[in-house]
């Protein structure tokens, strides 16, 4: 029997539990995901995502996993920039937001260089050195045992290949009131109103403040074995943009 | 990031997706964009200090501001010159005229020349985003601090709200963005109309 606990959202939950949890609130959003992230984070989601991408420096050939990569916001761009001898893995654990991004990429007319694999991060099924660009946006905060996960990245990585955590962050202190009463009290009711499941959206805005901040999981890349790892704050910190290498 | 930055990729975004919806009600002109599937055209303007990536597919193109690879061509152009492309009634011409060079492939150029001249993309609309850009980045120099970055972001987030969410926002300047780059707009249009007016002088006297 394993007792260690782990954080789903504020409350403290066994350890085995969390990822059964996590399903549960991501197959509950997956048909409205799209429609939430623009309308929680007022579009700007998408600048973060975007600037993501920019700073991928993905060039032609180049094969890229983007991974729980959802409703595959970067997939699709980063299946553009790779073209048609490069190749894009859109990964996620959950069948249902899969779903979802398989029907998105269809209707964008994507497909030739884009594979789709229901995967967890902590045991990437794919062989070792295999990527040239790892990203995983907004994902790593719901993964149980993230130091698994980031093993797991770098295994997967190519030597000199990049990994790109984009995730929710600590944000500067002359913001956090404000930002505390949109993310408890805003959030949860924007999630009643459009996606009536004001509890996943409680989730999701207390798993934000359980992340660990720049520095923290800066330190858990350096751990893991990336080198030259640094971070990027992104409007004043509520999300940064951690990048790390393998040697 | 700076706000700089984000304003950058909020305005790249927003021009990706006004092109997009233009596109997508235009299937022919559509269709011949997707012809350029496997391309990537650079777009200097000059003096704006921006390179502009479009990344051509079948249901639009990508814009980006970063590309790690060579394009396949790079046109560099004047604001002016840029504006001048729609306002004159015969587009080709703007082309190989002196403020327009190009590097690489000049057919893919061309081709991708043709299909924004068919399309009723508002030039000065993309020009006023990124000459805002500019004043942008003055903003930015001043207000590195935090209130200077709230109070922007605090604007356009409010601004966002409303139209951010139907596409990628395309409303991202504050009032004084926007004094400076309706502005540089206008002067950038006086310029072009000065310009116009000497042409056709010149071609006065030449017949
Ligand atoms: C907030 S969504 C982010 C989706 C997308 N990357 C985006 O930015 O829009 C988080 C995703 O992480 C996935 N996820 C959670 N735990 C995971 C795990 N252990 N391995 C892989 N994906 C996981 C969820 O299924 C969900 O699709």
């Amino acid at each position: 029997m394993n007792d260690k606990t782990t954080h789903f959202g504020f409350k403290d939950i066994p350890w085995e539990e969390k990822q059964g949890k996590v399903a549960e609130v991501f197959h509950s959003v997956a048909g409205k995901y799209d429609l939430m992230n623009d309308l929680m984070s007022m579009g700007i989601h998408r600048v973060w995502k975007r600037y993501t991408i920019e700073l991928a420096a993905v060039k032609p050939g180049m094969r890229i996993l983007d991974l729980a990569g959802g409703t595959g916001d970067l997939a699709a761009k980063f299946s553009r920039l790779v073209g048609k001898d490069g190749q894009v893995v859109l990964a996620d654990i959950n069948g249902s937001m899969l779903q979802v991004g398989r029907s998105r990429m269809a209707d964008r007319g994507l497909a030739g260089n884009l594979d789709y694999a229901q995967a967890n991060a902590e045991c990437l099924p794919f062989p070792d050195n295999y990527f040239d660009r790892i990203t995983i946006a907004f994902g790593l905060r719901n993964v149980t045992d993230k130091d698994a996960a980031l093993r797991s990245m770098r295994r997967v990585l190519k030597p000199g290949g990049q990994v790109m955590v984009l995730e929710f962050s600590k944000p500067a202190k002359a913001i956090s009131p404000l930002y505390d009463t949109y993310s408890f009290k805003l959030l949860p009711m924007l999630g009643k109103l459009f996606a009536n499941d004001s509890a996943s959206y409680q989730y999701l805005a207390e798993s934000i403040r359980m992340h660990p901040d720049q520095a923290t999981l800066q330190g858990m890349m350096d751990e893991v074995g990336f080198v030259n790892t640094d971070y990027i704050n992104l409007s004043a910190g509520i999300v940064a943009l951690h990048r790390g290498y393998k040697a | 990031m700076s706000i700089r930055a984000e304003i950058s990729m909020a305005a790249t975004g927003a021009l990706e997706g006004a092109m997009n919806r233009l596109l997508l009600q235009d299937p022919e002109t559509l269709a011949e964009l997707a012809r350029l599937e496997d391309r990537v055209v650079g777009l200097q303007l000059t003096g704006v200090g921006v390179i502009l990536y479009f990344l051509p597919h079948t249901r639009g193109m990508s814009v980006m501001t970063q590309y790690a690879a060579e394009p396949d061509v790079l046109i560099i152009a004047t604001p002016a010159a840029l504006l001048r492309l729609k306002l004159s009634d015969q587009p080709q011409p703007t082309l190989f005229s002196g403020d327009i060079k190009m590097h690489g492939d000049i057919e893919t150029a061309q081709r991708f020349q043709q299909i924004l001249g068919k399309l009723d993309v508002d030039m000065e609309e993309i020009l006023s985003q990124y000459i805002g850009d500019i004043a942008a980045h003055r903003l930015g120099n001043i207000g590195r601090g935090l209130t200077g970055w709230f109070k922007q972001a605090s604007l356009t987030l409010g601004k966002n709200l409303s139209e951010y969410v139907q596409y990628e926002g395309r409303d991202v300047a504050t009032a004084t963005e926007l004094d400076d780059f309706t502005r540089a707009v206008d002067t950038l249009r006086d310029d072009s109309e000065r310009l116009t007016a000497r042409i056709n002088l010149l071609k006065s006297r030449l017949t």
